[in-house]
């Protein structure tokens, strides 16, 4: 084997090592706290208080947080980018929908603090005023701004989903003298469930994932939110937000390790959960 | 006819994908410096036997092959053959034509560049000489520096022997060479053909039976991966042993 | 041919100019309310009262060194891998696994990766808050997208360049560097790009990993700490209220136009590039 060939191979194990570490290495920095940690109250309790003592370190709020605002994001997303999707797929013609397809990529691009900015000086006191709420900085905002940062994501995966459905069943639908709206959504859409499916799962692994613009706009509150017209913080916010101010292997250091180890193994299981039924229906066909 | 040494021999040839058993027992002995074409319905094994020559099968996974296949008395099937050593020696020329995404010069350049083969002047006169070898050169001596996609698929296909011509190959095996091309282009590749073996010992797999009539000097017969009959084509297209392969030459099957 | 759309159709259509309407007049509307604070001052000036006058420059040159250095790592591991996965990688558990390693860690959150760079080459390896921390952490996080990339644009060269190299006595190694990648290398190295802006515009990692708000210096090695873009927009929208809203909205501006950059002249190379290719 050429030594160039030992190279490729050794940066393709690189990968696998790679992801390994980064797991085993978060979770190596918060197995002290676990450690300590005889009960769920990490989970069910609903104060994080680092500097009392002694202190006290509970993510429920966090947790309810990010799901409050990923819940919004992909249930404002999701009709729109599937919408949008089959737009692109079956209904434009083909230049146009590639041009979109770019379009739609580089909005991608928009970095997450950028849409942070956005949400702090001009959504948020719009919802403060429709609402008339005392601050914009809410769930709310937030999830509004993210509803948007998933589109692409949503769209992409979910176009890409539909024309993957071979050409044969529209035209096997067309010729028994159905309508192309009736072909769309008997035949097309239900074609290409799981790969749909796996898109908005994926969109929503991005959002649970997204710090900035949640940390910028959601408010920062750090109780468990009532509503999600109140200020909280989910889970990423929080890490950003502390990390760099906790002593290392203090409590605090730990704990956030803690938390990260959470949404670590959150995105990973919304990810296997998404391959698996991408993966399943490729196997089905 | 007089009896050329014998160049290739495949004895008792079998080639299994997975549980598939694509090529059954075939043994048969290639003269050099002929054409020898094989003949077949698709799915007889033909492209797999022709690709085992030169060991590009190997990429296949849960491709496995027994017996034993002499090269100039040397087995190429072996553990320890050198395929890259053994490549050079038999060219191979595809069904469709694929020249490289570079220019005329540079694809016949290729072979020998691998070798390691650096100076401007050998190439030159490697690349010309292939070239006129694949009857191309007149062709396409003002511009060999314009992409091999700028020339029409029959002219790409004589870029394409020309390429494995400038290896230096001793056999050239040719999987449906002209299958790709019109009439006139195909014609063209057939003379070239009768050029080629001169020098060269040519397996050609057709589906063409006239082509196979026209330029071989032996045709083998392959059925469902069974030889069912090899001999000289003259004898073939005109007394054929075999109800089967008298069924298939004249249109009744495949 | 017109295209006709039935009253159904134009109400998927309208979903369509929804979803594009917000992430364009987001754009639209950063680039306007931008122009008023940038000028060549802003620019090519070292700031001055903790960022409140003065320019931006060490936060675009940090941007760019983080770029370089990202680049530096991640282009031949992810290129390498991406070779692997897609010519030599046998067919079995191994690389499997190695396929989920790769869909999983695409999947991960910024943030986590910071978490994982301040952990292991802030603290463990020393590195220190530096540019060489936040660089590495940025090669891990952008590396999923140059080895899909990579593996793609190999998947996509007809196998039968790839057999004629081999037929003419090539290794396979020597296959894959004289004509598949060579074949690839422009699909390798847009996709590389655009996994450059994503790096471009990452704040959570560098907010970790050792971007600092105010250093009226440029970095002067990879150990220095330094000002990036995304972290300034970052801190002066949040934490500074003395700061002139036209310059937050500048700094967005120029963050903007260097991410857009990179993806535009990705995507136009692309294009061009699929016009060209003639197999």
């Amino acid at each position: 084997m050429p030594y160039q060939q030992k190279l490729v191979t050794v940066a393709g194990y690189t990968v696998l090592l790679l992801t390994a570490a980064i797991f085993l290495f978060v979770a190596a920095q918060a197995w002290p706290f676990f450690r300590e940690q005889v009960d769920l109250s990490f989970f069910t309790g609903d104060r994080w208080l680092p500097v009392s003592s002694p202190p006290t370190f509970q993510i429920k709020g966090f947790l309810v947080s990010s799901f409050m605002i990923t819940t919004m994001a992909v249930v404002l997303g999701c009709p729109i980018g599937i919408l949008s999707a089959v737009s692109l797929a079956e209904l434009l013609p083909r230049h146009v929908s590639v041009l979109l397809r770019s379009v739609f990529e580089m909005t991608a691009g928009i970095p997450s603090v950028v849409w942070g900015f956005l949400g702090l000086t001009v959504i948020a006191p719009f919802v403060a005023r429709v609402f008339n709420l005392n601050t914009g900085l809410t769930g709310f905002s937030a999830g509004l701004v993210l509803s948007v940062m998933v589109l692409p994501t949503l769209v992409s995966l979910a176009d890409e989903a539909l024309r993957a459905v071979p050409r044969e069943y529209a035209e096997a639908s067309y010729a028994l003298g159905t309508t192309r709206w009736q072909t769309i959504w008997r035949v097309i859409v239900p074609a290409a469930r799981g790969g749909l499916v796996a898109a908005v799962l994926l969109a929503m692994g991005r959002a649970i994932g997204e710090t900035m613009t949640v940390l910028m706009v959601a408010g920062g509150r750090l109780t468990t939110p009532g509503s999600i017209f109140e200020p909280m913080r989910p889970i990423t916010a929080l890490i950003a937000a502390e990390v760099t101010n906790a002593a290392r292997h203090s409590e605090q250091y730990h704990a956030l390790f803690a938390a990260g180890l959470v949404l670590f193994t959150i995105t990973l299981a919304v990810n296997a959960i998404a391959a698996a039924v991408i993966g399943g229906k490729k196997e089905a066909g | 006819m007089v009896e050329n040494k014998h160049k290739v021999s495949l004895t008792d040839i079998s080639i299994f994908y997975g549980k598939l058993h694509v090529v059954k027992h075939v043994s048969v002995e290639l003269p050099e410096k002929e054409i020898t074409a094989i003949i077949g319905p698709s799915g007889s094994g033909k492209s797999t036997l022709l690709r085992s020559l030169n060991r590009m099968n190997d990429h296949i996974s849960g491709m496995r092959i027994t017996g034993e296949a002499l090269i100039d008395n040397q087995n190429i099937l072996a553990n320890g053959v050198d395929v890259v050593m053994l490549r050079r020696k038999v060219g191979m020329v595809f069904q469709r034509p694929n020249p490289f995404p570079k220019s005329i010069y540079e694809n016949v350049a290729y072979g020998p560049k691998l070798q390691g083969l650096r100076s401007k002047a050998d190439l030159d006169i490697i690349v010309e000489n292939s070239l006129r070898q694949a009857a191309l050169w007149d062709e396409v001596k003002d511009r060999l520096h314009v992409s091999g996609f700028d020339l029409s698929g029959g002219q790409q296909q004589r870029l394409c022997i020309a390429r494995s011509l400038a290896v230096g190959p001793e056999v050239l095996l040719m999987d449906e060479p002209a299958s790709a091309l019109d009439p006139a282009a195909t014609a063209k590749i057939e003379e070239l053909m009768l050029m080629l073996k001169r020098t060269l010992t040519v397996i050609v797999v057709t589906h063409n039976m006239q082509q196979a009539a026209r330029v071989s000097d032996r045709t083998a017969f392959l059925l469902g991966g069974e030889l069912v009959e090899y001999d000289a084509t003259r004898k073939i297209f005109t007394t054929p042993q075999d109800k089967r392969t008298d069924d298939y030459i004249s249109g009744k099957m495949g | 041919m017109r295209q006709s759309y039935t009253l159904p159709e134009m109400f998927l259509l309208g979903a369509l100019g929804l979803a594009l309407l917000p992430p364009l007049a987001a754009v639209l509307y950063i680039f306007v309310r931008a122009a008023a604070g940038i000028s060549l001052e802003f620019i090519f000036a070292m700031p001055a009262q903790r960022g409140i006058t003065g320019g931006i420059l060490p936060a675009i040159v940090g941007t760019l060194w983080l770029l370089f250095g990202t680049t530096l790592v991640v282009l031949p591991v992810g290129v390498g891998a991406g070779v692997y996965l897609a010519e030599f990688a046998p067919r079995n558990r191994f690389t499997h696994l190695l396929e989920m390693a790769l869909i999983n860690l695409a999947g991960v959150p910024s943030v986590v990766f910071g978490l994982f760079g301040y952990a292991f080459f802030v603290l463990t390896l020393g590195f220190g808050s530096s540019l060489l921390s936040a660089s590495l952490t940025l090669a891990i996080m952008t590396l999923p997208l140059v080895v899909t990339a990579t593996r793609e644009a190999l998947h996509g060269v007809p196998g039968s360049f790839r057999e004629a190299s081999l037929a003419l006595g090539a290794t396979r190694w020597q296959a894959v560097s004289t004509v598949t990648l060579p074949c690839a290398r422009s699909g390798i190295l847009t996709g590389t790009l655009l996994a450059l802006s994503r790096a471009a515009g990452d704040t959570a990692c560098i907010l970790i990993t050792g971007a600092a708000f105010f250093l009226p210096r440029l970095p002067t090695s990879f150990m220095s700490r330094f000002m990036a873009l995304p972290y300034h927009l970052y801190i002066s929208a949040t934490q500074l209220p003395g700061m002139p809203p036209e310059r937050i909205w500048a700094t967005a501006g120029v963050l903007l136009f260097l991410v857009l950059v990179m993806q535009v002249s990705a995507t136009l190379w692309r294009e061009r590039e699929r016009r060209l290719k003639k197999w």
